[in-house]
């Protein structure tokens, strides 16, 4: 996967003015948060649907601000926790962790190239 | 001019402080409703940017209780929020928010809000000052 296709750099680079800096501090704070979120959306250690849901409302917002594709799918696990069957809801969380953890490492081979 | 960011996500708290302060605002940050009301007591804040939910309470629970008493009732709250929709936001803004913004606010758009709101504020009391 490139990065292209990970994070949609435009969008980062509108919701942080470009600025490096600040990329690399949300880059460091998501990598800190992001483990207590990724245990809240696994199903199988979730407390409840409602748990999950937060989980996936939490981790849109940072991934929207990151420019993550995965955004939606975010999205659709915050929406749909409660009614999605057992089998297709831990489908999507695996799914979105996995996408996920793609995010800071792609992030961090922009700042490489000099971008946002 | 002091805007009070009220959000329990150091990610957003983070994004938005750095959009303010780079549009001029000097900001406080509180990451839960404690926080956030006693801030308010302790400053001399301007305006509010809140999320709306929040550990201890919630950020309706900072609007109501701003909307309670003299000193506090006219400051500028805008809610900034991942709760999305048009029921949402109608719900917030008769609560007493001045303003709504979904996540990722657009920094530029939600510093103009403040800025705007603020001056509204400034303009309503000196207009009341001129009339005792």
């Amino acid at each position: 996967m490139n990065i292209e296709e990970i994070i949609d750099v435009e969008q980062l680079r509108s919701n942080t003015d470009g600025d490096a800096a600040l990329v690399s501090d949300l880059v460091a704070i998501f990598e800190q948060e992001f483990p207590k979120l990724e245990a809240e959306l696994l199903p199988e250690k979730a407390q409840s649907r409602l748990t999950i849901s937060r989980a996936a409302h939490k981790l849109r917002g940072s991934l929207l601000a990151l420019g993550a594709r995965c955004t939606s799918l975010a999205e659709q696990i915050e929406l749909h926790a409660k009614q999605w069957d057992e089998h297709h809801m831990a489908d999507r969380c695996h799914e979105l962790i996995s996408q996920a953890r793609l995010v800071t490492p792609a992030i961090h081979a922009l700042l490489q190239r000099g971008e946002p | 001019m002091n805007v009070l960011i009220a959000d329990d996500d150091p990610f957003m708290i983070r994004l938005l402080s750095s959009g303010l302060r780079r549009n001029g605002f000097e900001t406080y940050l509180a990451y839960d409703v404690l926080q956030a009301t006693q801030m308010i007591q302790r400053h001399q804040i301007d305006a509010v940017v809140l999320d709306i939910s929040m550990p201890g309470g919630s950020g309706a629970e900072v609007i109501r209780r701003l909307r309670m008493f003299k000193q506090t009732v006219n400051i500028p709250i805008v809610v900034v929020s991942g709760t999305v929709g048009d029921d949402a936001r109608k719900k917030l803004l008769d609560m007493g928010a001045d303003d709504f913004f979904p996540k990722p606010a657009d920094i530029e758009q939600l510093a103009a809000s403040v800025r705007r709101l603020i001056r509204l504020r400034a303009d309503a009391v000196e207009a009341e000052t001129r009339e005792l």
